[in-house]
C-alpha cells in the first residue's frame, strides 16, 4: 500500500546530492534521452494561493502522464514555497519573480498580484518568456474573475471557463 | 565571539586533537575490567584538560599558552578505516534507539505546534557518530597518532619482552605499515599493576627494569584496584560519556580508589604536557623550518612549479599512494594538522594554503578536498573572512562529492561541519539547504538529515513553517522506507502541527492518511481511527484513492473491534440547509407533499375558517398553562402517538458507494411534571456533547424513532425522512442524528449547527427562533382526521366535468364534528350535496320531463365566503369514515393546483386543542381540449334576433369529440339552428384539430318589464337549447340548471367578469361535448365512465356599439306614374332600446346624398363589430360572408349627383324610448323619377337618460351617439 501511495516525495532527493557523480551522470543521460523520446514530456501545476495561503484555484497542465501521487508532492512543494514568496515578494517592485525555489528537477515560479495573490507555477526549468507571458494572461483572467459581483475574493475560482482559459494559455506558453 | 566557544568550535576542540594509539596486553584489560571498564575508557575522562596551561613555541618564537587540550586515545587495532557496513549498523542502532526511547509517539495528543517542538537531542550524537565513521583516512594527517602508549601489566610474564613485542606485531593500523605515517613515532611505555594482586614491590622492580630498557623518562607504572571491597562511589559523570549502556548493579570503577583515581590524573597530565605537545612542538619546527627551506622564496616556488609540471602526464589516481610520509607534500599536511591541533592556526593556514594549490595541480582531489576543508575550518576558528570559510567548505564539499561514492562520507563530515559553522552564524536557512544536499543514497541518513534540517527551517528567522514542514514529511518517508515507523510518526505528528486544518487537500490527506496507516502498523488503531477520520471526505481524490482510504479505515475499525462513538463523523455529509420539520399541531397534511406548501397559502384559507385568531389563541394558551411551563409557550406543538417526520439530505462525497445503517434521530423526551430539563438544556458544551449524545439513546421508552438504512452511491445525495413518535406528553427535543457507517457510529448535532446557520432555516418555521424549531411540547392524543378524494384524475382535458367523492376517516376514538370545508378553485372543484353521492354523470344532469326541480338545496348549501359548512348533525367516528360527493370540472388548461382545508372540532371538549384542520393539495393538469368562441351580430332584417356563429376547434392532438348540445343560459334567450345539423356535423364528430364554424339564430323575448327580469336573472332557471347530437343517439338533452352545470357556470360567469357586466344584452352559452371513442361505438355511449364536457362562454356581447337599434321597413319596389305627380312611400322606422335606461332618439334626415364623410365615419363601427372576433387563421373566408354590417357600408355605392328624392315630413323628430321597448316613426319620402334610391341619408341622434345612478358610477359607457342610417335600397318603377 505505501509503495503504492505517496512515497515518491523520497525517491528523488538522492540522486540531487550525488549530481557530479560519474553514475549518476550517466543516469541523468539516459533519463534525458528517455525525456526527449516522450517528446520532453513537460511536469507543471498551476495553483492560485489566496492571501491566506488558501488554494483557489488548482490545475495539473503538464503533459507528463498523470501520476497517482504526483498531486499531492506538488502541493508539497508549492505549498514549501510559500515561505520563500514571503521573503521575496516584499523585496522587489516586479510581480513576476521569475524561479525562486526548486526541488530536484522541478522550478517553482511565482507571480504576485498586488492584492497579494499568488500564481504559483511548478515546472521543468526552461524559457522564463513564456512563464511570464502565461502568468500575466492569466492576471487578466483572474482580474475578469474578481470583476464579477458574484465572486468573493479569496474563495475557491469554479468558472469553468476560467479553467479552459488557463489551459489553453498553458498549452501555448509552457 | 570567540570561535572556540561555539558549538562547532567545541566540536573541532573536541575531534581535531593528537590521537594517541594505545598498546596493551590482554592482561591489563583483564584487570581494568574488574571496574567495568576497558583500559581507555578508564583513562578517557583524564584525557581532556580544560586548563592543561603548557607554554608553546611554534613557528615563531613567542610562545603562547595552551589552556584546552584534549588526547584522544585508540586501540591500535581501531586505528583503521571504520567498517562501512559495522558503521552503518552502529548509526542504525542509535537511531533505533532514540526511536525505542521516545515516547511522544505512544501519546495520542496532537502536537501543541511548531514553536513548542525542539529538536531531538540524539542529532548531536548521531552526527558525531556519521563524522566518526571516516576518521583514520589516510589523506589528513590529524587522525595519525602523535604518540603511542605501551602498556603491560605487572602480572605479564617477561614484562620487557612484551613491550618490545607489542610495537613489533603485524597487528599495527596499516597507516603505520603502508607508509603513510611515519612509523618512529614518539612511544611511552606503562607498567599496570593490580594493586589486588600482589604488592607493589615487583611492580617496582619491573619499572626499573623498564627504566634501564627504554629511558628514564618514558617509563610510568600505575597502580589501580586500590580498593578492596569495590564499594567505591563515583560522580555518575566521570564514565557517563563513554559507557552508553550501565548496568544497575554494577558501579562503575567501583575498585578505584581516589589515589588510583588522581595516579591516573596525573599520569595524563604528564603523558600530555611532557610527552606528547613538547613532541608535536618540536615537530612542527622541524617541519617549518624543513618546508621553509624547500618551499618558501621565490626560487622554490618557480622550481615547485616547473616540478609540478613535469609531472602532469601522472595518472589521476585521488586515492593511490602517491604521497608517503616522507613527501614534502605529506609533511606540509602533518605541519598544519599539528600546527592546528596546538591552535597555532596563522601557521596551519598558511601551510594548508600552501599545500591545497599542488593538490589541486596533482589533481589530487581527495587531499585537495580535505585541505580545502581544513581551510574552512582554520578560517573559521581564527573568526575572519567567514566568506572565505564557506567558500572553502563549499569547495571541498563538492570536490568530495565529485570523486563519487568514495568520497560521499568524507562530503558529510565537511557538510556537517559547514552546517554547524552556518548555525553559528545564524544562516539557518542555508544550513538547511546544506542538509538537503548531504542526503545519501542511504535513505536512513538522509531522514536524519532532512529531519534536521527542517528544525533549522524552524529556526530560521523569520520561521519557515512551509519548508518545515514539507522536510519534515520527507523526512518521514525516508525514516518509512527504512522501517522507523516511529521516528517516521514523529515527524508526521509535528508535520500536522504545521499542516491542521490546512485547506491543501492533497497534503492534508498524505499526511493525515499515511500516519494513521503507522499507527495501525504498530497496533494504535485508536490513533489511526482519529487520524483517518480526517480524510474520509476527500472528494478531489480519485476513486481508487478514496476506495483504498475508505478500505483502511473500515480495517482499523475491523482491527479494533469496538464500536467508535465519533462526534464529527464526516462521512456522509449532512446538508444542514435541507433539514426540513414536518409536525402536525392543528394543522394536519392528508399527504406528506402536502407540508411542503407554503404555510401563508393555507393560512390565507383558513382565514375564514378556524377561529379568530386571538380568542383561539387565549383560549387554548389558557388551556397550555395548565399543563405547561412558561417556557414552551413559543415551542411547537405536537401530539402524542404522531410522528414528528425529519426530512434531511444526505450527502456521499466520494465516488465509492457507502451504506449507512441505522440512521435515526436523537430525541430527549422529559414528563411534563418533571422539573429536572433544565440541566440537559445548558450542558450542550463541547465536552459533555458527546457524552450526552450518547447517553440519550438509552430512553427509548418514551418515543418510539424510525431507523433507516439505506446505500449511498457514488455523489449520491439522498433525502432521507426521519421520524420521531412521542408516546406520552411533555416537552420533546430534537437534539441531533445518529448513524451508523459500518461500526462507527456518527452524531450530529442539529441544534448546535442550527445555531451556526440561522439564515439557512427553512421558511416555514420563519416565525420562530431557531433553537425553538426542534423543540416541541407533546399534547395528549386527539382525533385527527384523514383525507381523500376517490378518482381524481391528474391528468384531464379542458371542460371535463366529473363526479368525485371526498372520504374523511377518523382513526381515534373520539369524534369530530362541526366540519368546515374550502376549496382554493371553486371554479374547478365545487361541493355538490349529500344525496349527489350516488349519482352518474350524465344521467344525474338529464332534463327531467316533470320540471321537478332539485334546486331547494342550492339554498341550503351554507357557503358563505367560500366557506362549506357540512351539515351540523355530521360526525365522524372511527367506524364511520364521511364520504361527501364533488364536483370536477377542468376549467381552463394549464396545471392547476387544488387546495382543500377542512376544518373540524374536537368532539372531546376537554382536550388542548379544540379544533384542526385537514390540509390536502392535489395537482390537475389539465390538457386544452375544444376550444369555444362565438360572434354574436344583430339581425339586420329583424330587431332582437341575433346571428350566433359559433366557431369550434378541437385542440387536442387524440380525442375526438361529439358536440351534443348548445344553450343559451337564462330564460330570455331562446336559440335554434339555422342549419341541419347533419351539414352542420357530417362527421357527426370533432376530430383531433379539426375546426368548425356553424351559426344559430338567436332571439330575444326579453320583456321590458324590469321586476320580471329581476327574478330571472335571480333564478337563471332556464335556458333553451339546441340538440347537436345525431337524431338517432338517446342521449337526451342535458339540464344546463343542475346543480353542478349551473354551479360552474356562475363560477365561469365570475371569472369573466367585464365591465359592461349588467349589460342585459349578453348572453352565455353552454356547449356540452363528449369524448368520441373510437372503439367504443359511439352510438350506444357505452364507454366505461360516460364523460361530459361543457365548455361556457360567458357575457357574449349582443349590441352593437350603442344601445338603440332600429329597422326601415317599407316596400322595397313601388311602381308609380311619374307623369301625374312625385311619387310619395311611406316607410316606417322601428326604433329599439334595448339598454336598461330611457333613451331619446332623434332621427335626422339629410337631403344632401350620403357621401365620404359618413363612410370614413363607419370604419371604427366596422371594426368595432368585428371586436369579438377570435383570430382563427382558418376562418378568413367565413369572415367576408358573415361580416353582414360592416363591409356593406364600407363601400358606399356610387349615388346619383343631384339628390332624386328628398325627405319629406318632418326632418328630425325626436322620440322618447323606455327601457326594453321599440316604439314605430313613420318616415315618407318624395321620389320624384324613377330609379333605385339608396335612403341611408339619414341619422340617429341618441341619448340615455340614467333614472338611477347607482350601478353607473364609474362606467366609461356611453351614454350619447349618433348613428348614421345604413342602406335601404328601394326601386321605384315607371308605372304604365
Amino acid at each position: 500500500m505505501p509503495e503504492v501511495y505517496g512515497s515518491s516525495a523520497s525517491k528523488r532527493s538522492p540522486s540531487s546530492s550525488s549530481r557530479f557523480a560519474a553514475e549518476s551522470r550517466l543516469l541523468e543521460a539516459r533519463v534525458l534521452k528517455t525525456h526527449t523520446l516522450q517528446e520532453m514530456a513537460t511536469t507543471a501545476c498551476f495553483i492560485i494561493v489566496s492571501r491566506n495561503d488558501i488554494p483557489i484555484y488548482e490545475a495539473e497542465v503538464g503533459s507528463a502522464a498523470k501520476r497517482e501521487d504526483a498531486a499531492q508532492l506538488h502541493q508539497f512543494i508549492l505549498h514549501a514555497a510559500l515561505d520563500i514568496v514571503q521573503d521575496l515578494a516584499w523585496t522587489t517592485s516586479a510581480m513576476f519573480l521569475k524561479a525562486i525555489d526548486k526541488f530536484n528537477d522541478l522550478v517553482v515560479s511565482v507571480y504576485v498580484t498586488a492584492g497579494h495573490t499568488r500564481f504559483m507555477l511548478l515546472h521543468n526549468p526552461h524559457n522564463d518568456d513564456g512563464i511570464k507571458n502565461f502568468f500575466q494572461e492569466v492576471h487578466e483572467l483572474y482580474i475578469k474573475i474578481l470583476l464579477n459581483p458574484l465572486y468573493l475574493p479569496g474563495s475557491r475560482i469554479t468558472s469553468s471557463h476560467f479553467n479552459t482559459k488557463v489551459r489553453a494559455l498553458a498549452r501555448k506558453y509552457l | 565571539m570567540d570561535p572556540a566557544t561555539t558549538p562547532l568550535g567545541k566540536m573541532l576542540l573536541e575531534e581535531i586533537t593528537p590521537v594517541v594509539m594505545v598498546l596493551r596486553t590482554p592482561l591489563v584489560e583483564e584487570a581494568c575490567l574488574k571496574n567495568g571498564l576497558s583500559f581507555i575508557e578508564m583513562l578517557s575522562p583524564f584525557c581532556t584538560f580544560s586548563n592543561i596551561d603548557v607554554p608553546v613555541r611554534t613557528s615563531s618564537d613567542q610562545p603562547y599558552r595552551l589552556q584546552k587540550f584534549k588526547l584522544r586515545l585508540f586501540y591500535e587495532s581501531d586505528i583503521r578505516q571504520p567498517n562501512l557496513e559495522v558503521a552503518k549498523e552502529r548509526l542504525k542502532q542509535v537511531i533505533t534507539q532514540a526511536g525505542d526511547k521516545d515516547n511522544s509517539v505512544s501519546c495520542s495528543d496532537p502536537p501543541t505546534g511548531p514553536e513548542s517542538e525542539s529538536p531531538p537531542s540524539w542529532f548531536e550524537f548521531f552526527n558525531k557518530e556519521l563524522v566518526h565513521t571516516v576518521s583514520f583516512s589516510d589523506h589528513e594527517a590529524f587522525d595519525h597518532p602523535v604518540a603511542c602508549l605501551l602498556v603491560v601489566s605487572s602480572k605479564d610474564e617477561q614484562p620487557i619482552n612484551r613491550f618490545v613485542d607489542l610495537f613489533n606485531t603485524n597487528k599495527l593500523p596499516s597507516l603505520l605499515n603502508d607508509g603513510a605515517m611515519d612509523p618512529k613515532i614518539l612511544k611511552h611505555y606503562l607498567l599496570v599493576h593490580d594493586n589486588q594482586d600482589c604488592s607493589s614491590e615487583k611492580a617496582t622492580k619491573i619499572l626499573t627494569e623498564m627504566k634501564n630498557t627504554f629511558g628514564t623518562n618514558d617509563c610510568h607504572m600505575l597502580c589501580i584496584n586500590s580498593s578492596q571491597d569495590g564499594q567505591i562511589e563515583h560522580r555518575e559523570s566521570l564514565w557517563a560519556s563513554c559507557k552508553s549502556v550501565v548496568s544497575p548493579d554494577q558501579h562503575l570503577g567501583c575498585f578505584l580508589n581516589i589515589d588510583d583515581i588522581s595516579e591516573i590524573k596525573d599520569l595524563m597530565q604528564e603523558l600530555s604536557s611532557k610527552h606528547i605537545i613538547p613532541y608535536m612542538e618540536q615537530k612542527v619546527r622541524v617541519l617549518n623550518q624543513q618546508v621553509s627551506a624547500t618551499r618558501k622564496g621565490f626560487r622554490n616556488q618557480i622550481k615547485n612549479l616547473w616540478w609540478r609540471k613535469g609531472k602532469e602526464d601522472t595518472p589521476d589516481s585521488p586515492s593511490g599512494l602517491m604521497y608517503t610520509f616522507s613527501s614534502i607534500e605529506s609533511q606540509i599536511r602533518v605541519l598544519g594538522d599539528y600546527a592546528f591541533m596546538l591552535r597555532d592556526y596563522e601557521l596551519a593556514l598558511s601551510n594548508y594554503r600552501l599545500i591545497s594549490t599542488d593538490y589541486k595541480l596533482d589533481k589530487a582531489w581527495k587531499r585537495y578536498a580535505g585541505v580545502q576543508e581544513m581551510m574552512g575550518l582554520t578560517y573559521f576558528m581564527l573568526d575572519q573572512s567567514r566568506k572565505e570559510a564557506e567558500y572553502c567548505m563549499e569547495n571541498s564539499f563538492n570536490t568530495y562529492l565529485k570523486i563519487g561514492s568514495s568520497g560521499q562520507k568524507n562530503a558529510t563530515r565537511c557538510g556537517l561541519w559547514w552546517i554547524e559553522m552556518l548555525k553559528t552564524r545564524d544562516q539557518y536557512k542555508e544550513a538547511a539547504t546544506v542538509y538537503f544536499r548531504i542526503c545519501t543514497e542511504e535513505p536512513l541518513h538522509s531522514a536524519v538529515m532532512l529531519e534536521q534540517a527542517s528544525y533549522c527551517y524552524l529556526l530560521s528567522q523569520p520561521r519557515m513553517l512551509h519548508k518545515y514542514g514539507f522536510h519534515l514529511v520527507l523526512s518521514g518517508d525516508h525514516y518509512k522506507k527504512c522501517d522507523q515507523i516511529k521516528h517516521a510518526i514523529r515527524t508526521y505528528r509535528s508535520a500536522i502541527s504545521v499542516y491542521k486544518g490546512t485547506t491543501w487537500s492533497y497534503i492534508k490527506d498524505h499526511v493525515y492518511f499515511h500516519i494513521a496507516q503507522w499507527y495501525a502498523f504498530l497496533g494504535m488503531y485508536d490513533v489511526a481511527f482519529t487520524h483517518l477520520l480526517e480524510v474520509l471526505t476527500c472528494s478531489h481524490q480519485s476513486k481508487t484513492t478514496q476506495e483504498l482510504f475508505l478500505r483502511e479505515f473500515l480495517e482499523v475499525v475491523q482491527k479494533t473491534g469496538k464500536t467508535f462513538e465519533v462526534l464529527k463523523l464526516q462521512l456522509p455529509v449532512i446538508n444542514i440547509s435541507s433539514l426540513k420539520v414536518v409536525f402536525e399541531d392543528h394543522r394536519t397534511y392528508a399527504t406528506p407533499a402536502v407540508a411542503s406548501v407554503r404555510e401563508s397559502l393555507w393560512c390565507s384559507l383558513e382565514e375564514d375558517m378556524i377561529p379568530s385568531l386571538s380568542t383561539a389563541k387565549t383560549n387554548w394558551l389558557e388551556l397550555q398553562s395548565k399543563f405547561l411551563p412558561k417556557k414552551y409557550k413559543e415551542s411547537n406543538i405536537c401530539v402524542a402517538g404522531e410522528a414528528i417526520k425529519v426530512d434531511i439530505a444526505f450527502e456521499n462525497p466520494l465516488k465509492t458507494p457507502i451504506s449507512i445503517s441505522s440512521v435515526s434521530l436523537i430525541c430527549d423526551l422529559s414528563g411534563s411534571d418533571e422539573k429536572s430539563d433544565s440541566s440537559h438544556s445548558t450542558a450542550l458544551q463541547n465536552d459533555e456533547e458527546h457524552k450526552m449524545l450518547g447517553d440519550m439513546i438509552s430512553n427509548t421508552s418514551l418515543f418510539t424513532l424510525s431507523e433507516v438504512d439505506f446505500t449511498l452511491g457514488g455523489d449520491e445525495t439522498k433525502l432521507v425522512q426521519l421520524t420521531v413518535t412521542p408516546k406520552v406528553e411533555g416537552s420533546l427535543r430534537i437534539v441531533g442524528i445518529k448513524w451508523k457507517l459500518c461500526s462507527v457510529v456518527g452524531y450530529y448535532n442539529l441544534e448546535s449547527h442550527l445555531r451556526n446557520k440561522k439564515t439557512a432555516r427553512g421558511r416555514r418555521k420563519a416565525k420562530h427562533s431557531p433553537g425553538n424549531d426542534l423543540k416541541f411540547v407533546v399534547i395528549k392524543s386527539i382525533p385527527k382526521l384523514g383525507g381523500f378524494i376517490h378518482t381524481l384524475p391528474e391528468k384531464a382535458y379542458a371542460g371535463d366535468l366529473r363526479h368525485l367523492v371526498l372520504e374523511l376517516r377518523n382513526q381515534s376514538e373520539f369524534s369530530v364534528k362541526n366540519l368546515k370545508m374550502k376549496i382554493s378553485r371553486p371554479r374547478f372543484l365545487s361541493i355538490g350535496n349529500r344525496e349527489d353521492l350516488n349519482l352518474e354523470i350524465p344521467d344525474c344532469l338529464e332534463k327531467k320531463m316533470n320540471f321537478e326541480r332539485n334546486d331547494v338545496p342550492a339554498d341550503s348549501k351554507k357557503v358563505t365566503h367560500g366557506v362549506f359548512l357540512f351539515p351540523e348533525d355530521i360526525q365522524i367516528n372511527q367506524e364511520k369514515p364521511l364520504s361527501w360527493p364533488l364536483w370536477l370540472r377542468a376549467a381552463v388548461p394549464g396545471t392547476i393546483s387544488l387546495y382543500i382545508v377542512i376544518y373540524y372540532e374536537m368532539g372531546d371538549a376537554s382536550s388542548v386543542m379544540r379544533y384542526r384542520t385537514l390540509r390536502m393539495h392535489y395537482n390537475l393538469q389539465v390538457l386544452p381540449s375544444l376550444d369555444v368562441s362565438f360572434t354574436i351580430s344583430p339581425c339586420p332584417s329583424k330587431l332582437q334576433e341575433f346571428l350566433v356563429r359559433m366557431d369550434v376547434v378541437n385542440k387536442t392532438s387524440l380525442e375526438s369529440f361529439q358536440v351534443n348540445q348548445l344553450s343559451a343560459v337564462g330564460w330570455q334567450w331562446e336559440i335554434s339552428l339555422l342549419q341541419a345539423v347533419d351539414t352542420i356535423f357530417p362527421s357527426q364528430s370533432l376530430i383531433a384539430g379539426q375546426a368548425l364554424s356553424c351559426f344559430f339564430m338567436l332571439k330575444s323575448i326579453r320583456k321590458s318589464s324590469r321586476t320580471e327580469e329581476k327574478i330571472s336573472s335571480l333564478s337563471r332557471s332556464c335556458g333553451s337549447d339546441v340538440r347537436l347530437a345525431p337524431e338517432g343517439s338517446k342521449d337526451t338533452l342535458l339540464d344546463i340548471c343542475s346543480s353542478p352545470l349551473a354551479d360552474f357556470h356562475d363560477c365561469e360567469r365570475l371569472q369573466h367578469e367585464m365591465s359592461n357586466q349588467e349589460d342585459t344584452n349578453t348572453v352565455d352559452f353552454i356547449l356540452i361535448s363528449r369524448p368520441l371513442k373510437n372503439d367504443v361505438d359511439p352510438g350506444a355511449g357505452t364507454s366505461v365512465a360516460p364523460r361530459l364536457f361543457s365548455h361556457h362562454a360567458c357575457h357574449c356581447s349582443t349590441a352593437s356599439t350603442s344601445p338603440i337599434s332600429w329597422v326601415v321597413d317599407g316596400p322595397r319596389t313601388t311602381h308609380h306614374d311619374f307623369s301625374v305627380s312625385f311619387c310619395e312611400i311611406n316607410l316606417r322606422m322601428i326604433i329599439y332600446n334595448s339598454s336598461d335606461a330611457v333613451a331619446y332618439v332623434g332621427v335626422s334626415t339629410l337631403d344632401s346624398p350620403g357621401g365620404g364623410v359618413q363612410s370614413s365615419d363607419e370604419n371604427p363601427v366596422a371594426s368595432g363589430n368585428q371586436a369579438g372576433w377570435h383570430s382563427l387563421s382558418l376562418t378568413d373566408d367565413i369572415k367576408i360572408t358573415s361580416d353582414v354590417h360592416g363591409s356593406d357600408v364600407a363601400k358606399p355605392e356610387p349615388l346619383p349627383s343631384v339628390s332624386p328624392f328628398i325627405w319629406s315630413g318632418t326632418s328630425s323628430t325626436r322620440v322618447q324610448l323606455e327601457p326594453m321597448s321599440s316604439t314605430e316613426i313613420p318616415l315618407l319620402i318624395c321620389v320624384f323619377s324613377p330609379g333605385t334610391y339608396d335612403l341611408s341619408n339619414y341619422a340617429l341622434n341618441w341619448n340615455l337618460l340614467h333614472v338611477n345612478n347607482e350601478g353607473n358610477v364609474g362606467r366609461t359607457k356611453q351614454t350619447s351617439g349618433t348613428i348614421p342610417g345604413y342602406p335601404y335600397y328601394l326601386t321605384v318603377l315607371q308605372s304604365e
